[in-house]
């Protein structure tokens, strides 16, 4: 069996069949820097074609003969060229201006931007990078950004006891396998082995994520994969091992997390999570938890 | 040069340096992030904390936030049409016929690079006919690039 026939399989044993998908490319205003009206009217005056996405706030979905990637509104930090799916995490944890905020794992800085601009670059955001490679992304996304409200650390998760804090929102956008739908190779480079230690790391994030969150306070799990052992699994895990629930999202798109993966069942409360199959929304392969400490 | 240095350059006084921080070679003005700053500092490896101001190098890198708050009062300006503008982002010179409007540039003066939109786009100095390109911010593109 070839390893697409392995995960195709998978599918539809969890319900879905299998279809290949052609993204169409996304971007999110940064309201932090410009107007949405304004950057509309920039762009459309370049000749770029865009089209509202319907779940993301600021998203658009963007048709251009250029790279947008290199013009002056794009360096002025006026969007961020950011998939659809991938702008919903920080909408389901819709920081405040008032709060406190832990981005886990933060490189390229997309999310930690996005936070940001949630807060109108008020309260605090505490940025995490482990990898010292991935900093430097972190950072030129942050000043293109306009993020004044960002303090950023290189270090790793499973060390944030030294800061001796407790955080009020907490988005675990966590290191995943990724999906097939942006990457042609993916099921020629991934294996159940790899997708087990992901998922073995992420309950790590997870678990020093939750030690560091208020009472009350929301933690936002999110990954751009399909594969159960790194999403409904894991929100299992954590339901089992700490004092969490989880809460319905507000949102009209995507399908119910998964409550029987391959014969186990799981908490009922898990079908509360969203997961984007790409073949029904469009979107890369994605997943978000909404998780509350108790 | 640094970061001071660079301020009496454009004689800009409106930062308080009381509250900017050194993290090796870039400035941050930390009046939102101070507690944190006083917290972290020498115990953790802070990377970035509050505004980001710029970079010391041969010449100062100035980052966006503190090139617009030059623009606010700097009179000397070089306006440049889309062309000009196009090409100075790309690390090149503007040529006279790209310059659609100077104020206050003497030859040899540096001056800050402005779009139609009144968008600061970087540092030039004038050169006779020609604006130099000392800094500009299509830098960011190059830095990340350079990862």
């Amino acid at each position: 069996m070839s390893s697409k026939d392995f995960f195709v399989k998978r599918y539809k044993q969890l319900g879905e069949d299998f279809k290949e998908v052609n993204l169409k490319p996304s971007l999110r205003v940064n309201t932090l820097r410009i107007s949405e009206k304004d950057i509309i009217v920039r762009l459309e005056n370049l000749g770029v074609k865009l089209e509202k996405v319907s779940f993301a706030k600021y998203g658009y979905y963007f048709n251009s003969k250029f790279s947008l990637g290199a013009i002056s509104e794009y360096l002025l930090g006026y969007f961020y060229l950011q998939e659809s799916a991938a702008q919903v995490p920080v909408q389901v944890l819709d920081p405040e201006e008032s709060d406190l905020v832990l981005d886990c794992c933060a490189s390229p800085g997309g999310k930690t931007s996005q936070i940001c601009q949630w807060m109108n670059n008020k309260g605090n955001v505490v940025s995490l990078e482990k990898k010292q490679h991935r900093v430097k992304s972190l950072k030129v996304n942050l000043e293109r950004m306009g993020c004044n409200n960002v303090v950023a650390l290189n270090m790793d998760v499973a060390k944030i006891d030294k800061l001796n804090m407790q955080f009020d929102k907490i988005l675990v956008d966590a290191p995943c396998s990724g999906n097939f739908a942006d990457d042609k190779q993916w099921f020629n480079k991934r294996d159940i082995d790899g997708i087990n230690f992901s998922s073995k790391i992420q309950k790590e994030i997870l678990a020093s994520a939750v030690k560091v969150l208020k009472k009350d306070g929301v933690l936002v799990y999110s990954t751009c994969t399909l594969e159960p052992e790194e999403n409904e699994l894991n929100m299992q895990w954590l339901l089992d091992n700490f004092k969490v629930k989880l809460e319905p999202i507000s949102l009209d798109f995507g399908s119910s997390g998964l409550v029987n993966v391959f014969g186990r069942k799981l908490d009922k409360s898990i079908s509360l999570c969203k997961r984007f199959w790409p073949w029904k929304t469009n979107t890369q392969g994605f997943f978000v938890a909404k998780v509350r400490k108790l | 040069m640094n970061l001071d240095k660079f301020l009496e350059l454009w004689n800009y006084k409106d930062i308080n340096k009381n509250n900017v921080v050194k993290v090796g070679r870039e400035f941050y003005l930390v009046e939102n992030t101070k507690d944190f700053w006083d917290k972290f500092k020498g115990r953790l490896n802070v990377v970035w904390c509050g505004v980001y101001l710029g970079f010391e190098k041969d010449f100062f890198v100035p980052s966006l936030w503190l090139l617009e708050r030059l623009s606010e009062k700097v009179s000397k300006k070089v306006w440049v049409n889309s062309k000009g503008e196009w090409l100075f982002i790309c690390k090149r010179n503007v040529l006279s016929e790209s310059i659609s409007k100077m104020e206050n540039v003497e030859n040899n003066d540096l001056c800050l690079v402005v779009n139609q939109h009144d968008e600061c786009l970087g540092i030039g100095k004038r050169e006779n006919k020609v604006i130099k390109n000392i800094f500009d911010i299509g830098d960011f593109l190059r830095r990340e690039r350079n990862n």
